[in-house]
């Protein structure tokens, strides 16, 4: 019992030992920028749950995400109000399986549930509308021109593919209301995903612990015409960048992760029938603690929170006030004779 | 020495009774959001005991599908969600001379005898409704940043006052608030309930001016005005819809459009029935009328593009006598004079001459942008 509690708080210190090393080397200026997120859109930011790094030849992933986004914060560009009276909660369940046809290339498909509620007071009521129903499913190509395989201390890995509209976006307040676009669970339109991965292990000639990552998603949107409901519309494109670093220690034969991001997000405003939605879109910077938990190879366990630093915000608009993501993620080979490899955290 | 200890107390009673009956008042009136305890209570009745005309609206009763008098599929969720745009209750108003609003912001006037208040597009672009007591009058100042219209509508509904929020609905672009005695949806520019216990109700009007902030302070030196002190965090200075003014796109779809004016275009539509006539500013180069027959009716149309105003009324008076008018330049608020040698100000109230007091008949009318009559009128008439 005791063994246990003085393992627990050795972990404790060890955690916070590492979250002050990374955070020394974010003041003293190592990382220059950091990263965003900005409101409610149709859909879900899926870009920041693709697993980083390159796929591993024959090896499935299978990774559940849950992540519940708390918005209630008003803000009017970067000057947060004090009003408290709207309140938007996303639960996002999201499944994502991936395939490693080689160590370079390998396919990924991502498949989000989506749970919205909107509620407002007015003070003398409160109006909540609940919208659900399966996202958008993306599909992506991983290429990866460099891999840590190469000993070379470093991973690049680039991923390319299309985000369908096969997310419910018909989700009705009443029998023949249909809700606004941005409470559905789908866009209604087809995306085109880029995204981009690079790893650098090793970071320190001596201390073979600490490791930089960076992701880059870039959704670029298209216009859906759906007259029935709501006429032309076409979601901003969206910009999303992660960095940061990661430690790897072990507790007997657990490893874990912890982890220190920064992400830049920045949402170009929507247009709707040709005219340019002003109260949409903007950039944020969030700091994005977190931590993975690997119990053996083949398992992984990612639990991270999402704290805006800054926001602007174009106009007015409700923001994230809190953010938490957690996922378990599992290996598998068809192959038998073939190693589980996991090298790379899980970043939400 | 017994009767003044009798008649303290019973003043006392009765000072507590009316301090608790305000209390309620006050409550109802704020409904736990703001109000404005500064405000003028006294009322002013013109001294001839009338306070305002009401226009009662004479669209007639519309069939109910599914609940609604408007196509239900076509009533479209705005985004923000009901009372995610708040209403304003009993807002402050302050002096002209308190207020630093630039002369061209345009704003909607409400006159009750003496007490004028303007309610600026700038605070109700955030807003869209004002629910309000100007001379002991309940009003709820409906506008609509979308389709550019605003209206004065009595909120005195069967003997109750309410307020109205805005519903977060829109229907072909335009408003749909709703009330909160009974959760009733209405529309704005078809001046009726459309769904709820008070569908197919039609709403009464009061005479609103939309002009600009320059011209309204000339007439008026001595208005209220809203101040930005709404008890809400906006940017009171910035409109909050970019491009759209002047853009020829819409956010959501019409049932029917038509391309003959840009969408954007203000126009003052006259409403008879189903049916609307609208006449442009260009009309009305220099301060001049128009003396038109609308639905059976002799108007005159005056307004000023340079003054910003349009406004109409109907020449015919209750005792059977139609007037001739010509336009009356440079005297703000005096716009029209009569072939009897009377002088009429904005308001169709005669200040001048010998029916003065008297009052023209107000016309169902309303200033917005072009693409918004289309949709809401069987026939929509340009005047040439």
């Amino acid at each position: 019992m005791i063994g246990q509690l003085i393992r627990s708080l050795c972990v404790l210190l060890h955690l916070m030992k590492t979250y002050c090393f990374f955070l020394t080397l974010i003041i003293s200026g190592y990382i220059q920028q950091g990263f965003t997120q900005g409101c409610c859109s149709g859909g879900v930011s899926m870009g920041g749950n693709m697993s980083v790094g390159s796929s591993n030849k024959n090896q499935f992933r299978i990774r559940l995400t849950y992540d519940f986004n708390t918005l209630e914060t008003i803000l009017i560009d970067d000057l947060v109000t004090e009003e408290d009276n709207r309140k938007r909660q996303v639960r996002s369940y999201i499944l994502q399986t991936e395939y490693g046809i080689s160590d370079r290339i390998g396919i990924s498909v991502v498949l989000p549930y989506i749970h919205q509620l909107r509620e407002i007071n007015s003070g003398l009521s409160i109006d909540k509308v609940v919208a659900q129903g399966i996202g958008d499913i993306m599909f992506l190509v991983k290429y990866s021109p460099i891999i840590l395989q190469d000993n070379k201390n470093i991973g690049l890995t680039l991923g390319v593919g299309p985000k369908f509209a096969t997310g419910n976006t018909l989700n009705k307040a009443d029998a023949f209301r249909f809700l606004s676009l941005d409470l559905q669970p789908g866009s209604g339109a087809i995306d085109y995903v880029f995204w981009l991965s690079f790893l650098k292990t090793n970071l320190l000639k001596n201390q073979h612990r600490l490791h930089a990552m960076f992701t880059m998603n870039y959704r670029m949107t298209t216009a859906v015409d759906n007259h029935e409901v709501w006429g032309e519309a076409e979601l901003g494109n969206e910009l999303q960048l992660t960095g940061g670093f990661y430690d790897r220690f072990y507790i007997g034969a657990v490893s874990i992760d912890p982890l220190l991001l920064i992400r830049y997000r920045s949402v170009v405003r929507d247009v709707r029938n040709g005219q340019t939605v002003d109260q949409s879109g903007g950039e944020e910077y969030q700091f994005m603690p977190g931590f993975n938990v690997n119990p053996s190879p083949k398992i992984t366990w990612n639990f991270n929170i999402n704290l805006p630093i800054y926001r602007r915000m174009n106009g007015t608009q409700v923001a994230t006030t809190y953010k938490f993501s957690t996922s378990i993620a599992y290996r598998f080979s068809v192959k038998k004779d073939d190693d589980i490899i996991f090298l790379i955290p899980d970043e939400n | 020495m017994k009767l003044v200890s009798i008649t303290a107390l019973l003043l006392s009673v009765l000072l507590i009774g009316a301090c608790n009956k305000s209390d309620e008042n006050d409550d109802r009136l704020s409904g736990g959001l703001l109000f404005n305890e500064l405000q003028d209570t006294s009322i002013d009745t013109c001294g001839t005991g009338f306070l305002l005309q009401k226009l009662e609206n004479s669209f007639q009763s519309t069939p109910i599908v599914d609940g609604w008098t408007i196509p239900s599929g076509e009533v479209k969720d705005g985004g923000p969600g009901k009372d995610g745009i708040p209403s304003l209750q009993n807002p402050e108003r302050v002096d002209a001379s308190q207020v630093d609003y630039t002369d061209d912001e345009l704003v909607v006037g409400f006159k009750a005898c003496s007490k004028m208040v303007a309610y600026p597009h700038t605070i109700l672009d955030w807003h869209e409704i004002a629910n309000d007591q100007v001379n002991g009058i309940d009003i709820a100042l409906i506008y609509c940043p979308l389709t550019g219209t605003a209206n004065a509508w009595n909120r005195t509904i069967d003997g109750q006052v309410t307020t109205f929020g805005v519903s977060g609905l829109l229907y072909n672009n335009n408003i749909v608030p709703y009330d909160r005695e009974t959760d009733s949806e209405w529309s704005q520019i078809n001046l009726s309930g459309v769904h709820g216990v008070n569908t197919n109700r039609n709403v009464e009007l009061y005479k609103v001016v939309e002009t600009t902030w320059g011209t309204w302070k000339k007439m008026y030196p001595n208005t209220k005005v809203l101040s930005e002190n709404t008890g809400f965090s906006r940017s009171y200075g910035v409109y909050p819809y970019g491009s759209y003014k002047t853009s020829n796109h819409l956010i959501f779809p019409m049932s029917n459009t038509d391309a003959r004016l840009h969408e954007k275009e203000r126009v003052l539509g006259v409403i008879d029935g189903g049916n609307v006539k609208v006449y442009r500013f260009e009309s009305f180069v220099t301060q001049g009328i128009v003396q038109d027959v609308y639905g059976g009716k002799d108007m005159v149309i005056a307004g000023s593009q340079p003054d910003n105003y349009m406004v109409s009324f109907e020449r015919k008076l209750s005792d059977g006598t139609i007037l001739d008018f010509t336009a009356v330049q440079n005297a703000l608020p005096v716009i029209l004079q009569d072939n009897e040698g009377n002088k009429w100000d904005i308001f169709g109230v005669a200040v001048e001459g010998p029916r003065s007091g008297q009052e023209l008949q107000h016309t169902r009318s309303m200033i917005g942008y072009w693409f918004a009559f289309p949709g809401f009128f069987n026939t929509v008439e340009i005047y040439e």
